[in-house]
């Protein structure tokens, strides 16, 4: 069964002048998000931005992939730490994703890790849709 | 094409203007000629000089399985802060809380307005108002679950003709780097527009 989820966005006016709002329809989880070009493009000045949602989804999406993995090898995850960091590369659009993983799981090796770790990031359907970024790069560890 | 270039060394409202010619209507780069004259790899280490790449970062946090554990999300900016999410919430019943899939819906919206107010802006009819709606569908694909959609609905009011209309929505599509990265990976991209009277 497919899986729909919805967000809105108002706008007014010019991209330089103007400014938005983001909603998230289907949950309302995330509140009303104002955007606008300047916090986009130079410092948030604690405004979200596309990529930084994007940094959000991707993250997510990757932690549970990764949990996912973890359990059918027979671990469970008491802890992971993900960070994602988008790069938007004036004129070519998102460059860049770099994944950093620490993870806390019993018995689970360094190497039996990062191999998991590698497989989430093609696994998680998010990276799939993301899958013309040109790197996408993770880093795992064991903390 | 070069035009701007020559302009933008005159202050930094070119630098933008430049900047969004380059990054949200296309790219000139992207869809430049094979082979680029010096002048094209001039202009680009010369913007990439004067504008910064942009890097924005969320963390997030999870324990236990997938299927029972849950994490939460939050965002460099401050402006998502430990926001829950789990399994059963983003597949199922959404019960209030916020998944990768919504926020990727959050994503692409808040990039094609940008998009779309620059190409109306561009026209010299900024809108007044835009309202867009973003869709993203998973569905399973051979057994594993794949993001298969994207529709966006974009009513605008602006002070434009149904065809100038038409023409900057597809240019906000065609160069809207999201529409442009989940196209590439396959993703079905909508676009549905609406002009309301000014």
């Amino acid at each position: 069964m497919a899986t729909d989820r919805s967000a809105e966005v108002v706008w007014h006016g010019s991209l330089f002048e103007g400014s938005g709002t983001i909603v998230s329809t289907t949950t309302g989880a995330i509140g009303e998000q104002p955007v606008s070009w300047v916090d986009r493009s130079e410092a948030p000045g604690g405004h979200t931005s596309p990529e930084e949602l994007i940094a959000a989804a991707h993250a997510a999406c990757y932690s549970m992939a990764l949990s996912n993995g973890m359990a059918q090898a027979g671990h469970t995850a008491d802890e992971l730490r993900t960070s994602a960091t988008v790069t938007f590369q004036p004129g070519q659009g998102i460059t860049k994703i770099a994944l950093a993983v620490t993870g806390k799981a019993p018995g689970i090796d360094a190497d039996a890790f990062a191999a998991l770790a590698e497989e989430a990031k093609a696994n998680c359907p998010v990276s799939k849709a993301l899958a013309g970024v040109p790197e996408i790069t993770v880093q795992a560890a064991l903390g | 094409v070069l035009r701007p270039m020559l302009q933008f060394r005159h202050g930094p409202s070119q630098t933008r203007a430049l900047f969004v010619d380059m990054v949200l209507t296309g790219g000139w780069l992207a869809v430049g000629p094979p082979g680029l004259p010096p002048m094209w790899a001039s202009a680009q280490s010369v913007e990439s000089a004067v504008v910064p790449r942009i890097e924005r970062t969320s963390r997030l946090a999870w324990e236990g399985s997938s299927a029972r554990g849950h994490g939460l999300i939050s965002a460099d900016s401050g402006a998502l802060s430990e926001l829950p999410f789990s399994e059963p919430s983003r597949v199922g019943a959404p019960e209030g809380q916020t998944s990768p899939e919504e926020l990727l819906a959050a994503a692409h919206g808040g990039c094609i307005t940008m998009s779309t107010a620059a190409e109306l802006t561009r026209d010299r009819t900024p809108p007044e108002r835009l309202d867009v709606t973003v869709n993203v569908v998973m569905d399973e694909v051979n057994g594993s679950h794949e993001i298969v959609a994207s529709h966006v609905t974009i009513r605008a009011r602006a002070a434009t003709g149904a065809d100038a209309f038409a023409a900057a929505i597809e240019r906000a599509d065609a160069g809207c780097p999201f529409s442009r990265m989940l196209k590439k990976a396959g993703v079905e991209v909508t676009v549905n527009s609406e002009l309301e009277e000014s």
